[in-house]
């Protein structure tokens, strides 16, 4: 089996276990099992950027939307699939060194006159919420997921200046890198929160989601040795990595659903 | 001449149905319940009438007073309309229209107060009368059973009157919160602010004897005879009359108990009426009685006053009616000793009545169940704490054992519905106590003797008469041992149980057949008992697994019922908050309930579950016995609480399966919402915790809500009873700490009901 595909089986067969083991009565809320939400997931910066390359202490933050659909399987389980869509920036060092071929021969510094990339996402999870006093979908609920996260970078470049002692090696001040890229990632997650319904008919939750991304691997490789242009392009997926890594580690939302049959 | 006989003819127009009644008592008797129109003390919301009596209490009392007072309003008229609504208390009986007419009389000076008064009737055994703010009087069942004629009725009622007129309740309950509030009376102990509080109560009642008996005077009542209302109160413990009652209530030629079971000395009457009065509310009987007797010292034209105004022979009715509800209440409180001396002594005016022997067989037979149960001393009180004639019958009732009072029942019963084979109850209980019999004590229809106890004599006396002497002498001392257990067997004290049933054997051949159907019944249950204990030790495991995998099945998926139609009953919530002084929120209470009404009957609707909803808070107007069911149902839900797992067969079964016919199930849901505001302990430690663990900042909202949020506990409460089997078909309480929020309850309420509806797969 390709192994690209072997995790999607393994949630596949997680999910399937978990619903076909919850066979308890299953009323839902007052018989209304299949809700639809909305979900704006805000993510505190830390010290990285924002959409708009902000970053303020306490003050910046990523939003995302989600999409969701989950049925109630059992008297406090829902089982449910979410899309969401998100943004962010991505900041390059103003000063770092890159070498200039692959034989390794010398190396220059480099300022990146095009410091910021907008980063937009995507993200495809399976889920499970147990709501943990009351019937679904009511009061505290624990729930973990699985997912994809596509990331796109858009068309662009990055202006290379040379500077310091190397600068003047028969390369070209000015280097432009070009970049579109698209990433993919395995996610993996837990969130908790809250969920009320209100006037019969929709839901509103709070809460948090912890996220995590298989993107780590990339953060520890050096970038030696690579030729200029795809040290360059490596350094970038490295920034893009770390901060998809960061960006929704926590994430606090606040969701409308919609209670449909 | 002409207007004589018109007279005559409207006075036995309406003297008709009385006597028609008093015939009907010599064969049986039909409990109390509501006529007509439902009386606006019962409807009215209990929020309007506090608003109401709120808005009426005006500026004269200083702030402090004043907030006293409404916090009595508060207390008193939801209390009160509990009371109402409990189906204790009844309206348009005989026995209140018979205590109204005694208040026409009291009152015949007084029309305007006449106008604000009323007066009902509660089911209750204690003699007691009380008088509210509102001015609603309650007569106790307990206390018309016992009074000797009306004047002493019309002398309780001056009495309670006055407690009306003179505002003594709610000026009672001011005065006890400002006498608590004084700094003097908070140093005193315990016992000594009882004492104070209690003179206080004490001059109040002294007022209202005062007072009353002036109101007394201006009526045309017997003053004579309403004095003896001292000893209905001084010996108002006791039954309402004494008879000497003994074994031989019991007994046949052929059934006669050993002699062991009389009590040779009984205990005497020791009431003293000059008892310490120090703690109580009342004075005594000595010193109400003597101010009683000073006060009338003046007055001597008693010739010309009478004991009877509105009617001796309705006077008469409504008493024996209200002994015979003392026989059904004492069933129902479960004080079976009671039930049958009270229904002995009914029996001494009316011998046929089927209702007082029903009492007596359905007392003997719950007796016998509790006594086989272990748990005995929760329905018969210890017979050497019992004073008068009723003290044999407790100490016989005593004496019995399980078996013994089985087979007594038995044949109380089973005689009984012999003579009243038209009684479904007799038959109902006749057959299940027979039934009881067989399979509690393993009893073979041989092991009663069908010959009397003559007749066996007269045989063992003929095989004597046919041996020589030479014979007995040479019987062996093992021989002798032997034929005398035989004859004990037959003629000996012990054996006396064995000859109880030899005249309905004999006489009665349902009797016989259904002892042996049930025999049949029996030995098929033992054989299925005996095919299970041959099982092999991996057979039992087998099946030992496949219960508890029946109980996990049912555990998650909860239970189906299958139930198509519901009757809830009487839903009830209560909403609390126990960081104040007045933990009950009342008015927050009743409008719950009515928004909890509503939400039963849209979740009954939404499964698809057919219901009605009987409910004390939606009375109709003109519909009496929506009423009676309640208070029916409620008396029957306490009776089964209270047998808990002993599996008897609730006293009126009869009664409640006619409710069940009348709305077309079996399954009554009981159910109620209690809702409790907490203090948030642990408020400041979760707000430090949100932020400590969220990263500062964005929790911080989370953190305030931690703060400012109030804790809530609330728990759903279910019972669904089958009223055919009076099975516990679903008892289920959920608790949650969250606000009793219309989101919570849907949930809760349909999921319940959901469960209900459904059929197990």
């Amino acid at each position: 089996m390709n192994s690209k595909i072997k995790p999607y089986f393994l949630f596949i067969y997680i999910f399937g276990f978990l619903a076909s083991s919850v066979y308890a009565q299953v009323t839902g809320y007052q018989g209304k099992r299949m809700i639809i939400s909305y979900d704006l997931g805000i993510s505190p910066t830390y010290t990285y950027v924002n959409k708009n390359f902000n970053n303020q202490a306490f003050v910046s933050y990523n939003d995302a939307h989600y999409f969701s659909a989950d049925y109630i399987v059992s008297k406090s389980t829902t089982i449910g699939m979410r899309y969401g869509l998100f943004k962010t920036g991505a900041e390059f060092e103003n000063d770092f060194q890159i070498y200039l071929d692959d034989n390794n021969y010398g190396y220059r510094h480099v300022y990146y006159s095009a410091k910021n990339i907008l980063i937009s996402g995507s993200d495809l999870e399976l889920r499970v919420k147990h709501y943990l006093k009351h019937l679904a979908p009511l009061g505290y609920y624990f729930g973990y997921f699985a997912g994809t996260r596509s990331v796109f970078l858009p068309e662009g470049k990055v202006e290379t200046i040379a500077r310091g002692n190397n600068a003047g090696y028969g390369l070209p001040d000015k280097i432009d890198v070009k970049y579109s890229d698209r990433h993919k990632y395995l996610t993996l997650g837990l969130e908790f929160g809250r969920e009320r319904v209100v006037f019969d008919k929709f839901t509103l939750k709070y809460g948090c989601i912890f996220r995590l991304t298989n993107a780590g691997d990339l953060i520890s490789n050096d970038i030696y040795p690579y030729h200029f242009e795809s040290s360059a392009k490596r350094y970038i997926a490295q920034v893009i990595d770390k901060r998809i890594f960061s960006h929704s580690l926590v994430m606090f939302n606040l969701g409308i659903g919609y209670l449909v049959f | 001449m002409k207007y004589k006989l018109v007279s005559i003819l409207l006075l036995s127009f309406f003297l008709w149905p009385v006597y028609g009644q008093e015939i009907d008592l010599a064969k049986t008797f039909t409990p109390l319940v509501s006529k007509g129109v439902i009386p606006e003390d019962f409807r009215t919301l209990s929020k309007d009438k506090f608003y109401k009596d709120k808005s009426e209490l005006g500026n004269q009392d200083k702030r402090q007073t004043k907030k006293t007072k409404e916090a009595f309003l508060l207390q008193s008229n939801f209390g009160i309309d509990n009371l109402l609504l409990s189906g204790d208390v009844i309206f348009g009986d005989p026995v209140t229209e018979y205590i109204n007419k005694i208040a026409d009389q009291v009152l015949i000076n007084h029309k305007k107060l006449r106008s604000e008064l009323r007066f009902y009737v509660l089911k209750s055994t204690t003699v007691n009368a009380f008088s509210t703010n509102q001015g609603i009087i309650f007569v106790s069942l307990g206390l018309v059973a016992q009074v000797q004629n009306e004047a002493q009725l019309a002398y309780i009622l001056a009495h309670e009157i006055v407690h009306y007129t003179e505002k003594h309740v709610i000026n009672s309950y001011v005065d006890a919160s400002k006498i608590a509030k004084d700094k003097e009376f908070q140093r005193l102990k315990y016992d000594d602010k009882i004492i104070e509080l209690s003179n206080y109560s004490k001059e109040h009642e002294f007022e209202a004897d005062e007072k009353g008996l002036l109101m007394f005077l201006e009526t045309n009542y017997s003053v004579k005879h309403a004095r003896g209302v001292f000893d209905v109160l001084q010996y108002s413990y006791l039954p309402f009359d004494e008879v000497p009652i003994d074994k031989s209530f019991f007994e046949t030629i052929d059934y006669v108990f050993p002699e062991s079971y009389v009590l040779e000395e009984l205990n005497g009457i020791k009431v003293d009426d000059d008892y310490d009065d120090s703690k109580s509310s009342h004075p005594n009987i000595r010193k109400r009685s003597k101010r009683f007797d000073e006060l009338i010292s003046s007055h001597s034209k008693d010739e010309l006053r009478k004991a009877f105004l509105v009617s001796e022979s309705e006077f008469n009715y409504a008493r024996s009616m209200s002994r015979f509800e003392m026989s059904r209440l004492y069933l129902i409180e479960r004080d079976y000793g009671m039930a049958i001396y009270n229904s002995f002594l009914l029996l001494q005016t009316y011998p046929d009545n089927a209702y007082a022997k029903s009492v007596i067989g359905k007392s003997l037979y719950s007796l016998a169940k509790y006594k086989k149960s272990g748990r005995i001393n929760r329905v018969l009180n210890n017979y050497k704490k019992i004073e008068g004639s009723s003290q044999q019958l407790f100490y016989f009732l005593s004496k019995l054992n399980a078996e013994e009072l089985s087979i007594l029942a038995v044949k109380y019963l089973w005689d009984s519905y012999q003579t009243h084979g038209d009684v479904e109850t007799l038959k109902l209980f006749s057959e299940t106590a027979l039934k009881d019999l067989i399979f509690d004590y393993d009893l073979k229809f041989n092991y009663f003797l069908t010959k009397t106890r003559e007749e066996v004599s007269i045989e063992l006396a003929e095989k004597e008469e046919g041996k020589t002497e030479d014979e007995e002498k040479e019987l062996s001392k093992y021989d002798k041992i032997k034929k005398k257990k035989e004859t004990d067997k037959v003629v000996g004290s012990e054996s006396y149980s064995r000859y109880a049933f030899v005249n309905l054997i004999n006489s009665n051949s349902d009797f016989a057949s259904v002892f042996q159907s049930n025999i049949e019944e029996y030995e098929k249950e033992r054989e299925l008992i005996e095919i299970n204990n041959k099982l092999s030790y991996k057979e039992k495991l087998k099946k030992q697994k496949e219960a508890e995998r029946a109980k996990k099945k049912e555990y998650k998926k909860g239970k189906s019922f299958g139930i198509n139609k519901i009757v809830i009953v009487n839903p009830f919530y209560i909403s609390a908050d126990t960081r104040k002084t007045k933990k009950i929120k009342h008015i927050a209470s009743e409008e719950k309930l009515i928004r909890f009404n509503d939400k039963l009957i849209q979740n009954a609707n939404k499964v698809g579950i057919e219901n009605e909803l009987l409910s004390a808070k939606l009375l109709p107007e003109d519909d009496a016995e929506f009423f009676n069911d309640l208070s029916l149902i409620s008396d029957w839900l306490s009776e089964r609480l209270d047998h808990s797992d002993i599996g008897v067969l609730n006293s009126e079964c009869e009664r409640i399966k006619k409710i069940s016919e009348k709305y077309g199930t079996d399954y009554f849901y009981f159910t109620g919402i209690v809702n409790v505001r907490e203090r948030n302990s642990e408020r400041y430690l979760k707000a430090f915790a949100y932020v400590v663990f969220g990263y500062l900042i964005f929790p911080i909202p989370l953190a305030i809500n931690e703060i400012v949020k109030v804790e809530y506990s609330t728990s759903y409460h279910n019972l669904v009873l089958n009223f055919d089997t009076g099975e516990i078909v679903l008892a289920r309480t959920i608790s949650f700490n969250n606000n009793d929020s219309k989101d919570f309850l849907n949930s809760y309420i349909y999921n319940m009901m959901y469960q209900m509806k459904q059929k197990s797969k």
